[in-house]
């Protein structure tokens, strides 16, 4: 085969992938506005009012995961900030223990951890705070995956000892020289975690307290009890929820695969 | 995203002895070290404990040692197939992700046929729940999907094990290809054209020139992604009709009559499933890298 039908086939196979993966979501966004679909798509024709109604239903509890995943995103950066830079810098044979630890939440299922954390903290599950300290403990680990090998790179400690050496407290170096280098892996950690706080549902499905539901759940239960065009209407918000943050992420994670 | 999903441990460069480790601060790092710990370590020590019969129990069940909760994933007939299906599905979708990811990824790193609208694709499934992934299913394979409006033998095949087995894949895809893209990125192509040169064929050139090259990677991501798919609820939550994987049962345990260290039992087992999964890829790659070198 010549160079040209090779790449003919190449690009085949990553179309099909791609309809693969791209003709669910089409569907259900087609479904969503659908009259009746159960005549087929867009079936007795095209309509908004599931939309409306998705939005009626689900709009309070969308802004309330907003929420926690914005406190998320903030304990993360709080906590996990310090930690990968301790972690990347640090020459304590303690790292390796604690790097270990960091991927615990990655290898034991959520749906354990959640058990283990409701049979231990069970007074800390009405206000919500357990559902809180959960999706940091699922996040951190990415947060600290983004995060430990930027702070860990040689030219940034290069430019961080200059800055000291002519003269910058170390405040200073942090706020002009760290953090506006890291900037990249800073936004995507924050990506990252909201998008995985936002859509977690293994920990909220036991943690969460019933009254007030996380998107996920709203979904979960209009899948199980809704019509599938409303439960396709609210699949649709939560993907408009998600979908841009990751247009930004692969954006930004091209661009400085760019400058490499 | 994709690229993030990497343990932390596995993500850090080489770090060369430093005089100063500026802004490394031991107590500054607590907070995080305390949240793994306390929110982490000490419910997964207590998970075991309950698991033992040690800790809390729930309806009908006796205070006291033993492994009964543990052992019940092998005397109950219906929990051994949770847990053989479990694995089957869980491996299987990645194994069938992999067959079609590695060719994928080699010739797109060959190729071109990367655009940026491809990655945003390719990494999308990655941001919905597992749950979606279900509904997505429902959607194509359920008994009024469009798949099952054209040819009615499909109706309902979502809760039959090939559409559960689809929807696992679709949840692993960004799970597999975005780090398999990472490790071909800096594959050695006039290797294979060397071999092609010198006359073998194009099969046993990925047999014996690509695949050994890129197979401790290989493992490595089978572990990781099957870890997540096996210990993955909200999928198989949304599926459940026929078929039942192991978390089904861990949930019903708790929320069908808080039978609490039953439920702990099955969450400990499916806990080691998934853990070892994982460690068993971490430690087989690790001894084909060095077998490598």
């Amino acid at each position: 085969m010549s160079g040209r039908t090779d790449r003919a086939v190449t690009r085949a196979a990553v179309t099909l992938c791609a309809l693969f993966i791209l003709t669910p979501a089409v569907v259900s966004i087609l479904v969503a506005v659908s009259a009746n679909s159960a005549r087929g798509l867009l079936g007795d024709g095209v309509t908004g009012d599931w939309l409306a109604l998705a939005w009626e239903q689900m709009g309070e509890t969308l802004r309330r995961s907003a929420g926690v995943a914005i406190a998320v995103v903030a304990a993360n950066l709080l906590v996990g900030g310090p930690l990968a830079m301790w972690l990347a810098r640090s020459t304590s044979r303690w790292t390796r223990a604690v790097s270990f630890l960091a991927t615990l939440p990655l290898a034991i299922p959520g749906i354990a951890l959640s058990i283990g954390l409701i049979t231990l903290y069970p007074e800390l599950r009405p206000s919500g705070a357990l559902l809180f300290f959960g999706h940091v403990l699922v996040t951190l680990p990415f947060a600290l995956a983004a995060l430990t090998p930027v702070f860990a790179e040689p030219a940034l400690q290069t430019c961080e000892d200059v800055a000291a050496s002519l003269g910058s407290s170390n405040p200073r170096v942090l706020l002009t020289v760290t953090l506006p280098m890291s900037t990249t892996a800073i936004v995507q950690s924050v990506i990252t975690v909201f998008a995985l706080s936002f859509g977690e549902f293994n920990i909220s499905f036991f943690v969460n307290p019933p009254a007030s539901p996380m998107a996920p759940f709203a979904l979960f239960d209009a899948y199980a009890t809704q019509r599938l065009e409303l439960a396709s209407a609210k699949t649709m918000l939560f993907m408009a929820c998600v979908v841009p943050l990751l247009l930004v992420t692969v954006a930004a994670q091209r661009a400085r695969q760019g400058k490499e | 995203m994709a690229s993030t999903v990497m343990a932390p441990e596995a993500a850090r460069p080489g770090r060369q002895a430093r005089t100063t480790a500026r802004f490394a601060s031991f107590p500054a790092a607590l907070p995080g070290i305390g949240v793994l710990a306390v929110f982490g370590v000490v419910p997964l020590v207590v998970l075991l404990v309950t698991a033992l019969g040690l800790g809390a129990t729930g309806a009908g069940e006796d205070a006291g040692f033993t492994l009964e909760h543990l052992t019940q994933v092998l005397t109950s007939s219906q929990l051994r197939g949770e847990v053989v299906n479990s694995i089957l599905v869980g491996l299987g979708s990645v194994l069938i992700m992999l067959v079609i990811a590695v060719p994928l990824t080699l010739r797109m790193s060959r190729d071109g046929g990367g655009s940026g609208a491809v990655a945003v694709v390719f990494t999308l499934p990655i941001a919905l729940p597992g749950i979606v992934v279900g509904f997505f299913t429902i959607l194509m394979l359920g008994r009024t999907g469009i798949f099952a409006q054209a040819v009615p033998a499909l109706g309902g095949s979502a809760y039959a094990l090939p559409g559960i087995f689809m929807a696992y894949i679709y949840f692993s895809f960004p799970r597999v290809i975005g780090p398999l893209q990472a490790s071909v990125s800096t594959f050695d192509h006039s290797l294979v054209d060397t071999a092609r040169t010198l006359g073998a064929s194009r099969l046993r050139a990925f047999f014996t020139v690509s695949l050994p090259i890129i197979l401790p990677a290989v493992v490595q991501v089978l572990g990781t992604a099957a870890a997540v798919t096996i210990g993955g609820y909200g999928t198989i939550a949304t599926l459940a009709q026929h078929e039942r994987l192991l978390p089904l049962s861990v949930a019903d345990q708790l929320s069908n009559g808080y039978r609490v260290a039953s439920a702990s039992g099955l969450a400990v087992v499916l806990a080691l499933i998934a853990a070892g999964t994982l460690a068993l890829s971490r430690a087989a790659s690790t001894w084909l890298s060095r077998r490598q070198r």
